[in-house]
């Protein structure tokens, strides 16, 4: 029986924590319980019990008192300003490497917190939905973030879910309007059309007018309220008119500006009974068009998931005649058709990062963008806080006399902890306070950077301030921590007899995290260079057209029956090469329509249609593979130019001569369309996406179309622009003209990707430039220590490159490590990222070689600085030091 | 009348330390509860509520009575002073009096 004993552990775990007054009577106790418990119901149970009865003794009364006091604290802070104040160098890496490493996460923190409040704002956000529509056509799928005129009210109609449905619609083909206020002009880009319902969804604030009446007459418009004080200045909006060319528009509403975080952005809103295809497609009561987008509140405590699967039966009930009937087949051809109509619903609040449909009101971001961000703000932060250890572990033998000193005067090694932990985490709160100075001063141009608006005031709210307190702190304390532990427990006696050297103490570790710290900024610099390499491919890549020295004219609607004879006159000037007009140029929206082949139960084909001059293909430097382009000569006005993927897709070997058959022609449009010439596949949009079906439409020379495209050549691009303007105002005198060039708009295709990427660069950039001075900071301490060993190699006949190349050899082998780590992480994960461009580059060798010999040659610099600083140094010197 | 109010628990310890008397300490208090009322309480908690009366004087508490059980260790004996007897005492007279007052429960 007395063989009984409660585990040592507790014992002493409780004299840890507790006072001492009480911890020799709560032993006891608890030894008693724990004798009588095990009797009763043995040992395992006993043991547990024991100690669930510590762990419920940690109480404020029972917990020892905290023993450094504010002297010792100011004791602690004196010392550490003095030590931080004596190695100036040192003091300066690391509060500035920390700086950085903060101010890069507060950047990108407010960067991403912007990017996930997208559409938050919305009253009852969490229960709106777009409803979006998943197309399946025989030969591919398209995405549509629009559905059908039908859709909302049908919605609300027919189904006790739905609190309210409103409707959307933006005008692709149109990217500016002219509004006439009395009489001055506005030209206008943001705008949208919608129904009244609208505001039962999206709880938009009134100024001015109000949501019932807003928008239920075919004249009326509702304005943001900075547009409203563009139009009208600082007075009431209300019932105040402006023109649209001869029509009228009343102000039935102002509203205020929509914040900047939303998918959706506009300026002027109008009615869409307004357009009258809308008004045609809904009495006819069309499923077919996707030419809305409709967006419904759920009522409360409605799953989305479980409404959702009514969708099937929907298109079944209400759009299935109109299907059929747009489609030519019956209801039992209907489910091998291999045609589609999915919808599916997507909360508002996912649709700026999560949704990249084909048809969107804007282009949105990407959600993989915010997760780079915060994996290489938190690479970011890793590297500061290696620094930090680094620097301080190397020190160490440094720091060694001193804490040997402390330690005889008596200091007990908690208190050197503490003294070492005062100091880092006066560190970081340097380093805090530069960094929300950096971060003030740098916010201006990273908005610039990223086209945002962000500003500093949430750090002004309570949780995020005490956030960033705790989050210093842990920095400081972290990265503290180990370097504390390893210098407090130095024997003191070995210490003051000089015996003491940092040696292998901490190598381990540190190395370790050097080539951690190379292996990031070897992945990001891959990632780097081979963003850049997707870049260069996007902009260089054969398009199957010319886009150098092409200039766009907008508007040219406004010369009306003068297009001809403007064009005339344009290719008097010298340098004009060729002119055409068409609906639009490559990179710019175009419409779809459905095909059939002549070949009889060919699927249908959704093929991309442009309607374009005679001088179209020749102007763009496009290439005929057979037959002829579009010609003066011959009436072309039921003839077509295909592109070699519908040719394929129609199921033509020999295309010229065949017909592309259009089902569904609208009044007064022909049928069918005899092919006349098939063009080399040219990319009319992005690389993300692959070569759609095309098919070019002639126009006759007595359209008005709604661009000019010029081809130039010269010397003296300003003078050629100068001419080319004085031509347009002979013949246009109420508008200005509106030029760009297409290699520039083209880049605009991948805005968003260029965005991102110069993004990624700087923060890489930055990633490299804190792993050099880490690097830097620890060569110079390394090599000191070694600065006797060099003075012997010298006068044992070393030469200066045989010393640097030692001293180089160590980190080299570090790096050469880190880089064989890297390789696999960057291929497989680049190989991914390339995927989701249709047309992508390849990883090759060279890059990969590259961002290793950028990563070695780097390191070299800076390692390099300091060892020939030593290395040349006189042996004497050396050897007389100390 | 009415100037120490105590809670039910501190009134089991208080009784409890009386009826051990003189060899009223925190694991034998425990024990004593748990025959009496079945409540399994922690030694924390009876030591928590120990502290709490010793602070506000109605206990008194001295070292002694080591033994081998303990591992050698000596316990903290409690005792009621005056004032914590009145307290127990004053708690009885305020159930009786009510419990007089009720015609049937």
């Amino acid at each position: 029986m007395g063989t009984v004993k409660p585990p040592r552990l507790g014992e002493r775990l409780l004299s840890w924590f507790c006072k001492d007054r009480w911890t020799d009577e709560l032993l006891g106790d608890l030894e008693e319980q724990y004798k009588d418990n095990f009797h009763q119901m043995g040992k395992k149970r006993a043991t547990l019990k024991y100690y669930f009865q510590i762990l419920f003794l940690i109480k404020p009364h029972i917990l020892k008192e905290k023993k450094s006091s504010p002297l010792m604290l100011r004791s602690h802070i004196k010392s550490s300003y003095r030590s931080l104040l004596k190695n100036k160098a040192y003091t300066f890496i690391n509060v500035t490497g920390l700086a950085v490493g903060i101010t890069c996460c507060f950047l990108i923190s407010l960067y991403v917190i912007d990017e996930m409040s997208y559409d938050k704002f919305f009253n009852s956000s969490d229960r709106i939905y777009r409803v979006a529509l998943e197309r399946v056509y025989p030969t591919n799928t398209r995405y549509f973030g629009s559905s059908p005129v039908n859709l909302a009210p049908t919605l609300l109609e027919n189904y006790p879910e739905v609190e309210s449905a409103g409707r959307l619609h933006k005008l692709f083909f149109q990217n500016e309007i002219t509004v006439s206020v009395g009489e001055k002009e506005f030209i206008e880009h943001n705008y949208l059309f919608a129904d009244n319902n609208f505001f039962d969804v999206f709880s938009f604030e009134f100024i001015e007018g109000n949501s019932e009446t807003a928008l239920d007459g075919i004249n009326k418009v509702v304005l943001t309220e900075s547009t409203a004080k563009r139009f009208f200045g600082d007075g009431p909006a209300l019932d105040k008119v402006y023109y649209l060319d001869t029509t009228s528009y009343v102000v039935s509403g102002v509203i205020e500006d929509i914040p900047s975080n939303s998918h959706m952005k506009f300026d002027i809103l109008g009615s869409i009974h307004l357009l009258p295809f809308i008004e045609q497609a809904a009495s006819t009561n069309s499923w077919i068009n996707p030419w809305l987008f409709t967006y419904i509140k759920l009522k409360e405590g409605v799953n989305a998931d479980v409404f959702e699967e009514k969708f099937p039966e929907m298109v079944q009930t209400y759009g299935m005649a109109s299907i059929l009937s747009q489609l030519s087949i019956s209801a039992d051809e209907y489910p091998n058709s291999g045609n589609e109509f999915n919808y599916f619903l997507q909360p508002i609040e996912d649709i700026h990062l999560k949704s990249n449909l084909d048809v969107e009101l804007k282009a949105n971001s990407n959600i993989t963008y915010v997760y780079l961000l915060i994996a290489t703000v938190g690479f970011i932060l890793i590297i500061t806080c290696i620094n930090f250890i680094n620097l301080a572990t190397a020190r160490s033998a440094e720091r060694a006399k001193e804490v040997g000193v402390r330690k005889v005067l008596g200091s007990r090694k908690a208190l050197l902890v503490r003294q070492f932990l005062t100091e880092s985490n006066l560190v970081s709160i340097s380093a805090l306070a530069l960094a929300l100075g950096v971060s003030w001063l740098l916010l201006p141009s990273f908005n610039g950077l990223v086209e945002k608006n962000l500003n500093l005031e949430i750090l002004t709210t309570p949780l995020v301030i005490v956030g960033i307190i705790v989050f210093i702190l842990t920095i400081g304390t972290l990265a503290g921590l180990y370097p504390a532990l390893v210098i407090s427990s130095i024997n003191s006696a070995v210490v003051l007899k000089g015996k003491y050297t940092s040696g292998s103490k901490g190598v381990w570790l540190r190395n370790a995290l050097i080539i951690f710290q190379f292996f990031i900024s070897i992945t990001m610099i891959s990632g780097m260079l081979l963003l850049n390499k997707q870049m260069m491919f996007m902009k260089n890549k054969q398009l199957g057209f010319n886009k150098e020295n092409v200039i766009i004219l907008d508007q040219a609607q406004e010369l009306r029956t003068d297009q001809r004879a403007f064009r005339n006159e344009l290719l008097k000037i010298d340098g004009v090469k060729n002119v055409t007009y068409a609906f639009a140029m490559p990179g710019e929206f175009i419409g779809n329509l459905i095909t059939t082949s002549e070949i009889p139960n060919r699927p249908q084909v959704r093929t991309f249609t442009v309607s374009v001059d005679d001088a179209y293909i020749e102007t763009l430097e496009m290439e005929i593979l057979s037959g002829r382009g579009f010609n003066p000569d011959y009436n072309d006005s039921t003839n077509v130019i295909i592109n070699e993927t519908a040719a394929f897709l129609l199921g033509y070997e020999d295309p010229i001569g065949r017909k592309v058959i259009n089902p569904n022609p609208r009044e007064n449009q022909p049928g069918e369309f005899t092919i006349v010439g098939v063009v080399r596949d040219y990319h009319h949009q992005s690389l993300h996406t692959e070569i759609p079906p095309m098919v070019l439409f002639n126009v006759s020379d007595e359209a008005v179309m709604s661009k000019v495209a010029i081809k130039v050549e010269t010397e003296d691009m300003l003078v050629l622009l100068k001419n080319i303007e004085d031509k347009w105002n002979e013949f246009e005198n109420e508008r200005s003209i509106t030029y760009s060039f297409l290699s520039e708009n083209l880049l605009e295709l991948y805005k968003a990707d260029s965005k991102t990427g110069s993004v990624f660069y700087l923060f890489t950039i930055i990633t490299i430039i804190m792993a050099c001075v880490g690097l830097f900071g620890l060569a110079t301490y390394v090599t000191q220590q070694r600065t006797k060993e060099i003075g012997v190699r010298k006068v044992l006949g070393a030469s200066v490159s045989n010393i640097v190349i030692l001293l180089s050899m160590n980190f080299t082998k570090l790096i050469l490590i880190s880089f064989g780590l890297a390789i696999p992480l960057v291929y497989f994960g680049m190989s991914k990222w390339l995927e989701s461009f249709a047309y992508h580059t390849q990883i090759d060798v060279g890059t990969l070689i590259g961002a290793g010999l950028l990563t070695l040659i780097l390191a070299w610099i800076t390692i390099s600085y300091y060892s020939i600083k030593i290395a040349i140094l006189n042996p004497v010197k050396s050897l007389r030091s100390e | 009348m009415g100037h120490t109010f105590i809670t039910e628990l501190e009134e089991l310890v208080l009784l409890s330390t009386a009826i051990l008397y003189p060899n009223a300490y925190a694991y034998g208090i425990a024990t004593e509860i748990k025959d009496q009322t079945g409540k399994s309480l922690s030694l924390a908690s009876v030591h928590t509520v120990l502290y709490r009366l010793e602070n506000s004087g109605l206990l008194n508490s001295e070292l002694g009575g080591k033994s081998e059980k303990r591992g050698g260790r000596s316990k903290r004996l409690f005792s009621l002073t005056q004032n914590g007897k009145k307290a127990v005492e004053e708690m009885q007279d305020v159930r009786q009096a009510m419990w007089a007052k009720i015609q049937s429960v």
